[in-house]
């Protein structure tokens, strides 16, 4: 068993921590605080291959194994402070490019995949509905087939990317009698007759990542845009759900360890008492905690990768991974604040930021509780 | 143990929790009786591609395949085949 990476993963993973830190970071404070997404920040990611990393290069990717792309991942969370930016990327990653290298047609990944991997486009994934969160598939939205195409009624909420999608990959009920086996996916372009995207949700976290409603009222897509068969919705959406909760959660590493970093700094300079603080137990204490949760964290992370690209199939250690990555992240990001005191309460110390941000994790991707059902289900409970 | 009786004693050891039952049809449906949900579908692919030795793509995931024991038998026996 080998723990380390090969000097070249180390070299790409060097390279995103310092292209981040010189290209992604201006004015986060001020975007944070204004929700504002910056398209100029998503092309400079593209055009530094972030979106395109574990993706054919016929489409514009560089082909990189599932390790090597996640090394710079962990990279990019390390160095860019915009956690909202690197979300957008990952979801459209792992929900969109990923489903439709998996499951599209040449000409569907002709046409979509190489926009979506060079920036061109973004995309989004429509799965939730108001009465269908954890509950996934309990969906109501349908597609009638009509002739030469198909018409969406519906409406999907808490859409990631949806004010600034140019695609969407949008799951519906084709046949309802057949349950979670009568769901199919479809490929809804921005601009289809019928689709509305609503104003942004304001969220507590994850401001710079824009999202919506995305409403459909007899809306057409061509037969040709329906991905796969009628019927896989429900294997699309779990190959995709599998792949976000074993990757999304990459940056995260590297958010945990810029913050560990960050606050040995702090208490090794805050002096209380004529002692550094590191020197107090309590102070000393968390930020062991932080380093074990990092450390394991990440042990976590990478076996799962090498699962994926193995054998293919992890859906409990997904689970397991995705439960303790974003457990361990809120508790890394509330230890910050609390060893920084004060300070760590206000903005200018960007710690707050980032525990706004983290508790989205313990909820996107099926929350802690279905992560553990998901758990107990294969352990046999 | 047969192809059938492999599954049969999976299924119902697998989802005995879910729902009391403690045997299956051959030609009983798996899909609309809940026997088989979402979830159990993963689980029971991953079963199959062990202890079956065969490898099953995300194409092979249809009601067709997975509706019955019968059905499924038939699915793993063109597997073997391949």
């Amino acid at each position: 068993m080998v723990f380390d990476f090969s000097l070249e993963q180390l070299e790409f993973k060097k390279n995103a921590i310092k292209f981040a830190q010189k290209e992604l970071n201006e004015n986060i404070i001020l975007r944070d605080k204004e929700s504002t997404f910056s398209m100029d920040l998503w092309k400079k990611c593209a055009d530094f291959g972030i979106l395109g990393l574990p993706f054919p290069k016929e489409y514009g990717g560089a082909d990189s194994d599932i390790l090597s792309t996640l090394s710079v991942m962990e990279g990019l969370g390390f160095g860019c402070k915009d956690n909202g930016l690197i979300f957008s990327i990952n979801g459209q990653m792992w929900t969109v490019q990923m489903p439709l290298l998996h499951f599209g047609s040449p000409e569907q990944k002709r046409k979509y995949l190489s926009k979506l991997c060079n920036g061109e486009w973004i995309g989004a994934n429509g799965m939730t509905e108001p009465g269908s969160g954890s509950d996934a598939f309990a969906l109501i939205t349908t597609a009638k087939l009509k002739g030469d195409h198909y018409e969406l009624n519906g409406t999907k909420t808490l859409i990631t990317n949806a004010p600034i999608a140019d695609v969407f990959l949008i799951f519906a009920n084709t046949d309802k009698s057949k349950g979670f086996m009568g769901i199919t996916a479809f490929i809804v372009e921005k601009g289809s007759p019928g689709l509305t995207i609503s104003k942004a949700i304001e969220k507590m976290g994850l401001k710079t990542s824009p999202m919506a409603e995305v409403i459909l009222e007899n809306c057409k897509v061509p037969i040709g845009n329906r991905l796969s068969r009628e019927g896989n919705g429900a294997t699309i959406f779990n190959d995709a759900i599998e792949w976000e909760r074993s990757c999304m959660l990459a940056s995260d590493i590297g958010v945990m360890e810029k913050q560990l970093e960050t606050c040995i700094k702090y208490a090794k300079e805050r002096k209380q008492f004529n002692t550094s603080i590191s020197r107090f137990q309590a102070i000393a204490h968390k930020i062991v905690d932080m380093k074990v949760r990092l450390e394991t964290a990440r042990l976590m992370l990478y076996k799962v990768a090498w699962l994926k690209k193995t054998q293919d199939r992890a859906g409990m250690e997904a689970a397991i991974a995705k439960l303790y990555l974003s457990e361990s992240l809120v508790k890394s990001c509330l230890d910050a604040i609390q060893i920084h005191g004060g300070y760590g309460f206000t903005t200018e110390y960007e710690l707050e930021r980032n525990l706004r941000d983290s508790v989205a994790s313990t909820l996107y991707s099926g929350t802690s509780e279905i992560q553990k059902n998901i758990i107990a289900r294969y352990l046999g409970l | 143990m047969n192809t059938i009786e492999e599954l049969r004693k999976y299924l119902l050891g697998e989802f005995s929790a879910s729902f009391s039952k403690n045997s299956i049809e051959p030609d009983e449906d798996l899909l609309s009786q809940g026997i088989i949900d979402s979830l159990g579908i993963m689980k029971l692919v991953a079963f199959m591609e062990k202890n079956f030795k065969i490898k099953i793509g995300n194409d092979d995931i249809i009601p067709e395949n997975f509706q019955s024991l019968n059905t499924l038998k038939v699915f793993i026996e063109k597997k073997l085949g391949q």
